[in-house]
């Protein structure tokens, strides 16, 4: 079994772990390894055990140590500190990539209160592009990198959706 | 014989980790705790802790939890003999308190009159210096005209602090340090006041570089006697908002002088303004211990949990006993003890360097924590978070009987906490919880800016942890 990490925000970061065997070792315990991959090539291979106490799961490498791990079932995206991964099973569905680099995607669902910047303007990394006010906070969302704004896809008293195109944006060639 | 004692039906107008609280107190004092949900909190946690509960019906807070109409059906309707408010939403709303008051039913909070004078902070301001407590200089009450806040600035010298005199949780609140500065923020000050308060007044006031921010939590019976349960360091802010709190105050530490000054000026306050129930009076304490009166919050806070646990008295219990008319049973000040050190960390869905908040689906939620932690929470596999609410999820609170032994346990309590499935804050909590500076208890408002905690938390991708969370979720499908 193939799983697809693919970053939410930087399409091109992606992951594969390939489940390359799985073998029930008692009836409480059980045995996984993987390959991971990146840019098609294996960067790492772990085989680990996971095992069933009192309800609870433990996972372990070394079948010495055990750490107790949420339950879970499988979700549609994962966290790794500050960054989220869509998960996908078996195939990644295809159209992912392409076109979002540089855009300015909205992080989260909100109001747009206030845009600074109009078409054409060349921002610098880190000037305020936009307010968008969530989770009753004024967020202030500042430019990743420099370039010029191309268009702007809102206007102040829109309520955007996770993952809407806010600004089209051109990045500054080198 | 057993004692004959009335069941009051209170209404626990609030969600979240504080409604469970107060339902928990309620169940305690042999009360019957009535929560409420709206539409969109079909999975609602806090109504466990509830004896019953009310569907308001709407979805948005203003069809909802602020709905003053509505709740006032509802308390007909189900025979509510009081209402605790909890924190945010209603809970310093004159309007509401003075309602309830005239309708007859108790409000567990201070009184209206109590409320009206605090929530404006010039106001506030003016009974602290007629209280004999020191204050800021500043503005004499609200600037009407951007003109007239710039004259006033120039007199008391940059840098100023723009606030909104309805304000709280850093909403309305802006630090100019220049003039230039002063006319922009001015405008914005203004319209996020409106919004928030509905009310766009403002006032200046000096700006204390890299304060300390320390509040004294009282507590006054209806007979006006006032009692201080000590401090809370709440220095370690962002965007104005608290994320770890102490008590007792590190860097007021062994300074029994300066910490009975400051818990005596605070119970001044109180009895000067005839204060009737709980309230927490916030000081600014500069780099060489002189301290200022900020203002006075007339609610239960967020962090009212560490003070609970230094001096071991439930506050949310004896808020409700006075404004029941019970007796607290506090004989007197003397009686009040801190004993060890309690932290708080609030648990926020937020990203742990960016601090944007980020809502999300609760995948996966499990507690593994030392001896002694306490967990106010509102967390549940599958909990949706919608960005409609504050971000704070839970807080996460330890305590040791020296500050390292806290601060271990919590060290420990952050890696025992498992969510997943949203971005939260417990990283840039344990890196806070590592840093040296933060240890040695040496840090002022600015800490965050200043060590920056933020750049030093690890994004790298942990390919163990994502091995352990696919073969977790494998194992769980073939049936383990």
């Amino acid at each position: 079994m193939r799983y697809y990490f693919v970053n939410k925000k930087d399409f091109d970061e992606e992951f594969i772990f390939d489940l390359v065997e799985s073998e029930w070792l008692s009836p409480e315990m059980m045995s996984f390894a993987y390959a991971l991959l990146k840019d098609n090539e294996v960067i790492e291979k772990k085989k680990l055990y996971i095992t069933k106490t009192a309800g609870r799961y433990f996972s372990s490498f070394d079948m010495v140590t055990w750490k107790k791990i949420p339950r879970q079932d499988i979700p549609r995206h994962i966290v790794n500190i500050n960054q989220e991964y869509s998960l996908y099973r078996g195939f990644k569905p295809s159209g992912l990539g392409g076109d979002a680099g540089g855009g300015l995607l909205a992080q989260m669902p909100g109001k747009i209160t206030e845009i600074f910047v109009k078409p054409n303007t060349v921002v610098k990394k880190g000037d305020p592009l936009l307010i968008l006010e969530a989770m009753k906070m004024e967020n202030v969302i500042k430019a990743q990198m420099d370039g010029k704004i191309k268009k702007i896809n809102v206007k102040v008293g829109d309520t955007v959706e996770k993952g809407v195109m806010l600004i089209d944006f051109e990045q500054k060639e080198d | 014989m057993t004692m004959a004692r009335e069941s009051k039906r209170i209404l626990i107008l609030n969600r979240g980790e504080i409604a469970s609280r107060i339902g928990k107190a309620c169940r305690e004092l042999g009360h019957v705790g009535v929560g409420v949900r709206t539409d969109n909190e079909r999975n609602a946690t806090h109504l466990e802790f509830c004896d019953e509960w009310v569907q308001l019906s709407g979805k948005s807070n203003k069809e909802t939890y602020l709905n003053t109409e509505k709740i006032f059906k509802v308390i007909a309707e189900h025979n509510i003999d009081a209402v605790h408010p909890g924190y945010g939403f209603l809970s310093e709303n004159y309007d509401f308190a003075r309602m309830c008051e005239e309708k007859g039913i108790t409000f567990i909070g201070p009184s209206s009159r109590c409320i009206e004078l605090m929530s404006d902070k010039a106001n506030a301001k003016a009974a602290a210096e007629k209280a004999g407590l020191p204050i800021l200089p500043g503005s004499k009450g609200k600037v009407a005209t951007v003109e007239e806040a710039l004259k006033v600035s120039d007199e008391i010298g940059y840098p100023v602090l723009i606030k909104a005199t309805a304000g709280g949780g850093g909403r309305g609140l802006r630090v100019c340090m220049t003039p230039d500065e002063f006319k922009t923020n001015w405008e914005s000050a203004k319209r996020e006041a409106e919004k928030s308060f509905n009310d766009d007044s403002l006032i200046i006031e000096k700006y204390v570089i890299n304060p300390h921010h320390i509040e004294i939590q009282v507590l006054s019976g209806k007979d006006g006697k006032t009692f201080h349960f000590y401090e809370r360091e709440c220095s370690i802010q962002r965007k104005h908002q608290k994320i770890v709190e102490e008590a007792p105050s590190p860097f007021i530490g062994t300074d029994e002088d300066l910490r009975k000054r400051m818990c005596e000026c605070a119970v001044q306050l109180a009895e000067h303004v005839k204060y009737d129930n709980i309230g927490t009076v916030e000081f600014i304490l500069d780099e060489n211990k002189n301290f200022y009166f900020l203002e006075m919050n007339t609610r239960i806070q967020v962090e009212h949990t560490v003070t609970e646990e230094i001096t071991g008295i439930d506050l949310v219990v004896c808020m409700t006993q006075v404004a029941l008319g019970e007796k607290v049973g506090i004989p007197s000040q003397e009686w009040i003890t801190k004993v060890g050190h309690a932290i708080e960390c609030r648990i926020c869905c937020e990203d742990p360097i960016t601090l944007i908040p980020s809502p999300g689906k609760v995948t996966a939620f499990e507690t593994s924590f030392p001896q002694g932690t306490r967990f106010d929470n509102c967390l549940y596999k599958d909990l949706e978070i919608t960005p409609d609410f504050d971000p704070m999820v839970g807080k996460l609170v330890t305590k040791g009987i020296l500050r390292k032994i806290a601060i271990r346990k919590m060290r420990s309590a952050l890696k025992g906490l498992l969510i997943e499935g949203i971005k939260t804050n417990v990283p840039l909590h344990q890196v806070i919880m590592m840093d040296e500076t933060f240890n040695e208890g040496k840090y002022a408002t600015n800490y965050l800016d200043k060590v920056a905690p933020q750049k030093d938390v690890q994004t790298d991708f942990d390919t163990d942890r994502m091995f352990i969370k696919l073969a977790g979720i494998e194992a769980r499908e073939a049936g383990l």
